[in-house]
This record gives C-alpha cells, sequence and structure tokens, in this order.
C-alpha cells in the first residue's frame, strides 16, 4: 500500500518545502484522501436522493418535488460572493444575472423540477435536534454513525476510476473493499443496542443477521471473479477485462460464459441486499419496527446513516461495473480512448465508470419501488437456499472452465497495465460454453414443470406458499 | 514522518484498546473496546507491508469472530455488569494470560535478537516477497497445500450442513405454518 502513502508524503514535501511538520502532513493527508472523496460522493449522494423522489414520483404517477428550485441557493451564494457590497447593489446583481436568458431557463427548469429540495431538506436536517434518548448507551449511540460513514466511504479507497486516477493501489483491492465494508456491520449492532429501544435493538438484529448472511454470497461472488482473473488487484481485474477491437465489450467478465453471468446476478442481488433496500428492508421495516435501528436517531446523525446507504448503493454499482463490465473501459473503441490526450481520457474514463454505477443505481431505485418487502425467513432463504448454491456452483463452472481452457494466453497489455495471462478461449469452446449449460437449464426447467405441473415447488417454498 | 504517525495510533490503539476491553464493566463495550484493539492490530500489520494479512484481520476478526461475539454479548442476562464482583478464578486466569505473554514476549524478543545478529552477518532479514499475494498464494497451494484443503473442505461442509440442519428444523414448521 504505497501509493498513497507515497502521494502523501510527496504532496507534504512540496507544501513544507522540505521535511514536513505535522501540519503539512494533516494538510496532505486531508487533500490526498480526505477531499477527493467527499468531493467525489457527497454531492452525488445528495443528489441521489432528489433522483430517488423523482423516480419514485414517475413509478407512481405523481410528480414529485416540483417547485423548489436553484434561486434561494443561487442567491445565498451572491451573498456570500459580495458579501463587501451594500444588500441593494447584491440584490441588484443578482436580478441582472437572473434575466440573463440561459440562467434564467435553467433556473426555470430546476424550479420546474423541484432540483433545489435537497439543499432545503439538507438544511431542515442540520436544524434538527440532535436527541439522545434517556435509555440509551451515549457512546455507542453517539459513535455508530460514523462508523457506519467509515464503512461506507473507505471502500472508495481502492477503486480505479479512470487508468491514472486510483487512489491507493494494492495488489489485494478486492480483499480491502470486501474488509472495510464489514465495518457497516458492527455501526449497525451499535445502532441497535445504543438506542436502548427495542424497536432499534430488533431491528439492529435484523439488520446484522442479514448483513452477515449476504456477506457469504458477496464474497463468494468476488472470489470467482478472482478466481477467473487470477488477481486480487481491481485495477489488474480492469485491465484484464480489455479486448481490442471495436466491440471492446467482448472481453468483460460478463461476456466470458454463463457462470460469471449467474455471478454478477448473484452479486447484485447480494449488494441489493447489503445496502438495506427494498425489498431488503426489514430491518428498518417502518409498518413493523417504527424505523429500525434509526428509529431514536435525528438530525445529522440520522443523516449519516441516510448518506451511508446512498454511499453503499453507488460502491455496488461501481464495483459491479469494475468486476463485470469492465470497469472504467468504454464498450466500443476501447483502444482509441488511449490515444487521447491523458487528462481527456482520464475525464472520459471517469465519466463511462459513472455512467455505468448510475445505471446499477437507477435499476435498485426501480426494483425499489416495484417490489414488496420481503419477509425475515424470505431474506434468510434467499441468501442461504439460492444465492449461496448458485454462487457455489458458479466458483465450480469457472474452476472447470479454467480446467478444460486448458493453460493461458499471455493476455493484451492495457496503457500502463502489464499484459496479464488470461484464460485461453478461442471461439469454439467459448460458444459451446454458452450454449450447453442455457440448454441444459432449458430442459431442466421444461422437465420440472412437466414434472410438477406449473410451478416447482422450491420456487414455492421460496415465495412461503404452501404446497 | 507519516508512517511514524501511523505506528503510533495503531499501536496506541492496539494497547490501549486491549486494557480498556479488560477493564470495563459493560460486556458490550468490552467487546467493542476488542474490535477497536484487532484494527489497531491491522493497523501494525499494514505497517510491516503485509496489507493481506491487514485485509485479512478485518475480515475474519471483526466482520466475523467480533460480530459473533457480539450476538453472544446480547444473550447474557448482565450486560451493563452493575453489582458484579470478579469471581476469585479470575485471578487465575489473569495469572495463565501473563505467563502465556511474557512466554510469548520472551520468544519474540529473542527472535528479534536473532534477527539482528543474522542482518549483521549480511543475510536479508524476511524474504523480499513474503508479503506478496502471489508469494502467499504459492504457500498455500504449494508447502501448506493439505492443512489449506483440509481447512476450505471443513468449512464448505460446515457451510452446508448448516443449511441443512436448519432446514429439517424448520420445514414442519414452514408447512404446518402455511397449510
Amino acid at each position: 500500500m504505497t501509493g498513497l502513502g507515497h502521494a502523501v508524503d510527496t504532496l507534504a514535501a512540496w507544501l513544507a518545502g522540505g521535511p514536513p511538520g505535522w501540519f503539512a502532513v494533516t494538510l496532505a493527508v486531508l487533500a490526498v484522501w480526505v477531499a477527493p472523496l467527499l468531493l467525489l460522493v457527497f454531492p452525488v449522494a445528495a443528489f441521489g436522493q432528489i433522483l430517488e423522489r423523482k423516480i419514485a414520483a414517475a413509478i407512481q404517477r405523481r410528480k414529485g418535488p416540483n417547485s423548489a428550485g436553484l434561486d434561494g441557493p443561487l442567491r445565498l451564494v451572491f451573498r456570500a460572493v459580495l458579501c463587501l457590497l451594500p444588500r441593494e447593489r447584491q440584490d441588484r446583481a443578482f436580478a441582472a444575472f437572473c434575466n440573463l436568458v440561459p440562467v434564467r431557463t435553467a433556473l426555470l427548469w430546476s424550479r420546474r423540477l423541484g432540483l433545489g429540495q435537497f439543499v432545503a431538506d439538507g438544511i431542515k436536517m442540520l436544524g434538527k435536534e440532535d436527541i439522545v434518548p434517556r435509555g440509551a448507551d451515549g457512546a455507542v449511540f453517539r459513535f455508530a454513525p460514523y462508523l457506519a460513514l467509515v464503512g461506507a466511504f473507505l471502500p472508495w479507497c481502492v477503486l480505479p476510476f479512470a487508468q491514472h486516477l486510483v487512489m491507493l493501489e494494492t495488489e489485494v483491492s478486492a480483499l480491502f473493499v470486501l474488509a472495510t465494508s464489514g465495518l457497516v456491520v458492527v455501526a449497525l449492532k451499535m445502532a441497535g443496542w445504543g438506542s436502548g429501544n427495542k424497536w432499534s435493538l430488533l431491528g439492529g438484529m435484523r439488520a446484522v443477521a442479514q448483513l452477515v448472511s449476504y456477506e457469504v454470497p458477496i464474497g463468494l461472488a468476488v472470489g470467482g471473479v478472482v478466481l477467473w482473473c487470477g488477481t486480487m488487484d481491481l485495477h489488474a481485474i480492469v485491465g484484464q477485462q480489455y479486448a481490442p477491437g471495436v466491440f471492446t465489450l467482448l472481453g468483460w467478465n460478463v461476456c466470458q460464459g454463463p457462470f460469471l453471468l449467474l455471478l454478477l446476478l448473484v452479486f447484485f442481488v447480494a449488494g441489493l441486499a447489503e445496502c438495506q433496500r427494498s425489498p431488503f428492508d426489514m430491518a428498518e421495516a417502518e409498518s413493523e419496527l417504527v424505523s429500525g435501528f434509526n428509529t431514536e436517531y435525528s438530525g445529522l446523525r440520522w443523516g449519516m446513516f441516510a448518506l451511508a446507504e446512498y454511499t453503499e448503493m453507488l460502491l455496488i454499482g461501481a464495483l459491479v461495473a469494475t468486476l463485470f463490465l469492465g470497469g472504467y473501459q468504454s464498450p466500443i473503441g476501447e483502444q482509441w480512448l488511449l490515444l487521447l490526450p491523458t487528462w481527456l481520457e482520464t475525464l472520459l474514463h471517469a465519466l463511462i465508470l459513472g455512467a455505468k454505477t448510475l445505471v446499477v443505481f437507477l435499476l435498485m431505485m426501480w426494483i425499489r419501488w416495484t417490489l414488496p418487502r420481503f419477509r425475515v425467513d424470505q431474506v434468510m432463504r434467499l441468501a442461504w437456499l439460492v444465492l449461496v448454491p448458485l454462487a457455489l456452483l458458479s466458483l465450480l463452472g469457472i474452476a472447470v472452465t479454467l480446467l478444460v481452457a486448458g493453460g493461458t494466453t499471455e493476455g493484451m497489455a492495457y496503457g500502463r497495465l502489464a499484459a496479464r495471462p488470461r484464460p485461453d478461449l478461442s471461439w469454439l469452446p467459448w460458444l459451446l460454453l454458452w450454449i450447453v449449460p442455457v440448454l441444459a437449464a432449458v430442459v431442466l426447467v421444461r422437465a420440472a414443470n412437466a414434472r410438477y405441473g406449473g410451478r416447482h415447488p422450491a420456487l414455492r417454498r421460496l415465495t412461503g406458499e404452501g404446497a | 514522518m507519516i508512517a511514524l504517525v501511523s505506528f503510533a495510533a495503531s499501536a496506541a490503539l492496539a494497547v490501549v484498546g486491549a486494557l480498556l476491553a479488560a477493564s470495563v464493566r459493560n460486556l458490550l463495550h468490552a467487546a467493542l473496546l476488542l474490535g477497536v484493539s484487532l484494527f489497531g492490530t491491522a493497523g501494525l500489520y499494514l505497517f510491516l507491508g503485509q496489507p493481506w494479512l491487514a485485509c485479512v484481520q478485518v475480515v475474519v476478526y471483526i466482520g466475523g469472530i467480533l460480530v459473533l461475539i457480539l450476538f453472544a454479548t446480547l444473550f447474557s442476562s448482565d450486560i451493563t455488569g452493575s453489582g458484579q464482583r470478579a469471581p476469585r478464578a479470575l485471578w487465575f486466569a489473569a495469572l495463565g494470560t501473563a505467563l502465556t505473554t511474557a512466554l510469548a514476549a520472551w520468544r519474540l524478543v529473542r527472535g528479534g535478537v536473532e534477527a539482528l545478529a543474522a542482518r549483521r552477518g549480511g543475510e536479508p532479514v524476511v524474504p523480499p516477497a513474503v508479503g506478496s499475494t502471489d508469494a502467499i498464494g504459492d504457500l498455500l497451494l504449494g508447502a501448506w497445500f493439505a492443512p489449506f484443503f483440509l481447512a476450505g473442505v471443513l468449512l464448505t461442509v460446515a457451510l452446508v450442513a448448516a443449511v441443512a440442519i436448519v432446514q429439517r428444523h424448520r420445514r414442519p414448521e414452514v408447512e404446518a405454518e402455511h397449510a
């Protein structure tokens, strides 16, 4: 893990113009580590909230937020910038600025779309009283939201955003993501117990049971990709998905046979459960448990849990993209992207990763506003009886594929990443790999349907219908 | 500089967390402080240039064992530890722990002295590739294949068995519930 330390040291030495003191080191750590994370994730997560409300409204055929525009926040910015001028001149400048045609149109649309709503929500949240209930375990109660945020933000340190935009390059980054996101489990447990409230405790227990269960399929899915790529370095995994030619997406992991596609599904469903999103939100089921582990939280501490949830949703999206969808690589014509100047290439790569993340993010919202909530036992059954066996099956399939593929070919060098050996799949076995399991699955399903007439008993058990 | 700061912070977390975990009365606080200590240990591994070990430490001990301990703690009848005095047997436990720690410390110091002596002879103390995932993978699938394989089989069997046991107990209930 020398990359980040090196960046910090270099920056600190540059700031101090010599051997750095503690002040320069602190500044460097803030600049290298904390500020980019906050700059990147905070606005996106805040905006995710307004996006969610608009999407919920669209699905339920409502309008959603439709009056709060960006005029107010813009006026505040004007006042802050022109704070030395008298109030009338500030207002005149603001009115003149708002009268410019593009500005006026933009503000009109911001009002129509309710884009200023998240600013109002944020200010309301900041203004709320921070309440600690009388029976609460003060220190545990207060510290839990911070730990949840740490667990949600730390994994971003190792994600490759572009070829030259990786904050922390280490050969164990996949393991690092699993390790740090596990801290959220402890945070939820602390929140549940520290609140001194039985609803919170029940919600916390449910949340922890769910998170621990779904970490198994997530770990197995990541393990499958690691097995396929032969490395735990997320950046190397991205580099290995590079294929030359027009259709770069043929090199993506998701196109490497049905087992990796299956792993993608397992990872996505388990990731949905890891974020405690509906239909897996039984830990904060408002009709049963008031609000679960965050019942007693108010103001900014509640906001931290909400922010952690959105950050984790984005993280799952970015991980799906990184592990299965080629990371920051373009689906078409990646090789020409590499010819661009570095800054443009970095920008485009980061935008492509953002677009892929957004697609998964939108999918999660669509699911939330479409499906009803699972029961506790259904959640557990889905994890242990469906996802874990599927993940184990895919692991076995990947191992067999690697054996059958027989040896490895030198992969393509991608940008500054060295060529890594990749499984040798010429087109015929590759095709067979797709067709044989799909045919087998179709035959099996048809046979089962013919035998049981309609739905398989395992499916019925899963949904809890009477036998 | 930053290395020194991170080492001091990790060491302080590990030692202070362990001391507090052993001395607070509230069981749940003790478990959480144990987590702090384990986190500090992971930091020490990082400092020693073993990122793989640090990540595994967090995955296994904080994500797994600590959560298990927290679950077990919640089944205790007296979490806050109010009005409880340490039983006398605890002194024997303390004595045993102190002896073990002293033995381990002695072994460590002796190992360190030997390593220093070896370095004076021009030998590298630690082989350079020892921390890389490649080296660890080679070791696990080479020299240590049999124990690694057995542990893997054992864990998989335990995983499947846990599901099977729960299924056997649950099925009649569920069917009765939904009949």
